[in-house]
């Protein structure tokens, strides 16, 4: 039923695919470039439920 | 840290996390458990040829690594060292590739004295208990031996290598890639710092009673001793990597056997941090002249 009303309706395929397409890039950007866990951490700071923190090893040296 | 976190305009929190071993700090910096450290700086470049993704964005300090002897064992010269025992903290530390360079200037090689590694918090007891003749290290441990009265400057990086570097900032790729402008904000806190540090003696007293009292768990006046016998012991300017001092290290490192083979500065050096520095020294407190440069 849903298969032909889109067959029958060819801008409501096109609308999507574009949403499809649109999902694919964002999610691949997401694991490319900022990773799920940096998103979520993105998330929780842009809803201010914490910092952005960042640890930096060293040795009591110098 | 503290001071970056408390400066950052994005609020963002920096912590600091104490190792006390160069292996464990290699290994979750390879995992990822870490993604940003102090670290020998040939160990970077070994970590780096091994295909861990990091960048050196800053040097830790410069100079700041004295070569020790026994108090009473009447050595005044490098070559006097022939057929002795030599700690260094690491095989992959620019403490070894020093004695290399030592060596090659006296016109002897590694067969010529017994290296050996050891933690340098454990030096100055090996000093003085005759477990070595000698030992190359960061400060502060080379200044206990000297306080103590066990031990002996016999050269100091600033006089036989100008501008040594030993440890220097690295951060993983991806933290570059994601977090560009948290790793500015670190680099922008360490460098502002530093600068704020060298401006003069009273600023390397103020930092050695609070460093020593609630990070490095050391004595205030061994810090104090550090940073003003001589003055010029350490320094934390003019800290931006440099592509001929990292390429001395890395010849050096080549030719000691410590990297199988030449690495080029572009594949794990990112100085575009350091030269976005704006170039003033963190306020600090009670510093009502902290912003000028």
């Amino acid at each position: 039923m849903a298969a032909s009303s889109t067959r029958k309706n060819p801008i409501r395929l096109l609308l999507i695919c574009v949403a499809g397409w649109t999902a694919l890039i964002t999610l691949a950007h997401l694991a490319a470039n900022v990773g799920f866990s940096g998103f979520a951490e993105d998330a929780r700071v842009a809803l201010g439920l914490e910092r952005r923190s960042l640890r930096v090893g060293f040795l009591p040296v110098t | 840290m503290d001071w970056t976190t408390r400066h950052s305009k994005r609020g963002a929190l920096f912590e600091s996390r104490r190792y006390s071993d160069w292996p464990t700090l290699a290994e979750d910096l390879s995992t990822g458990n870490l993604t940003a450290s102090f670290l020998l700086a040939p160990m970077a470049m070994s970590l780096k040829q091994r295909g861990v993704p990091i960048r050196v964005v800053y040097l830790g300090h410069r100079d700041g690594t004295t070569l020790m002897v026994r108090a009473d064992s009447g050595i005044t010269r490098f070559d006097q060292l022939r057929g002795k025992r030599i700690l260094v903290p690491s095989r992959y530390s620019n403490q070894k590739l020093w004695i290399a360079r030592l060596l090659r200037e006296n016109g002897m090689t590694f067969s010529d004295v017994e290296l050996s590694d050891c933690p340098p918090p454990d030096m100055p007891a090996m000093l003085a208990t005759g477990g070595c003749d000698a030992y190359a290290t960061g400060e502060p441990h080379a200044a206990r031996a000297e306080m103590a009265g066990t031990g002996k400057v016999l050269l100091f990086t600033k006089d036989s290598w100008p501008n040594f570097i030993s440890c220097v900032l690295v951060v993983r790729e991806e933290l570059i890639r994601t977090r560009r402008d948290l790793v500015q904000e670190l680099v922008d806190g360490i460098a502002g710092s530093g600068l704020w540090l060298d401006r003069s003696q009273e600023n390397r007293f103020e930092a050695a009673d609070v460093v020593g009292k609630y990070y490095y768990n050391q004595d205030p006046e061994l810090l104090r001793f550090v940073l003003s016998k001589p003055p010029d012991r350490v320094r934390y300017s003019q800290l931006t990597p440099l592509r001929k001092d990292f390429d001395e290290i890395m010849n050096l490192a080549v030719g000691s056997g410590m990297l199988e083979r030449p690495i080029a500065f572009e594949e794990y050096a990112d100085p575009s941090f350091a030269d976005a520095f704006p170039g003033s020294p963190l306020p600090m407190p009670g510093d009502t002249e902290g912003t000028k440069p």
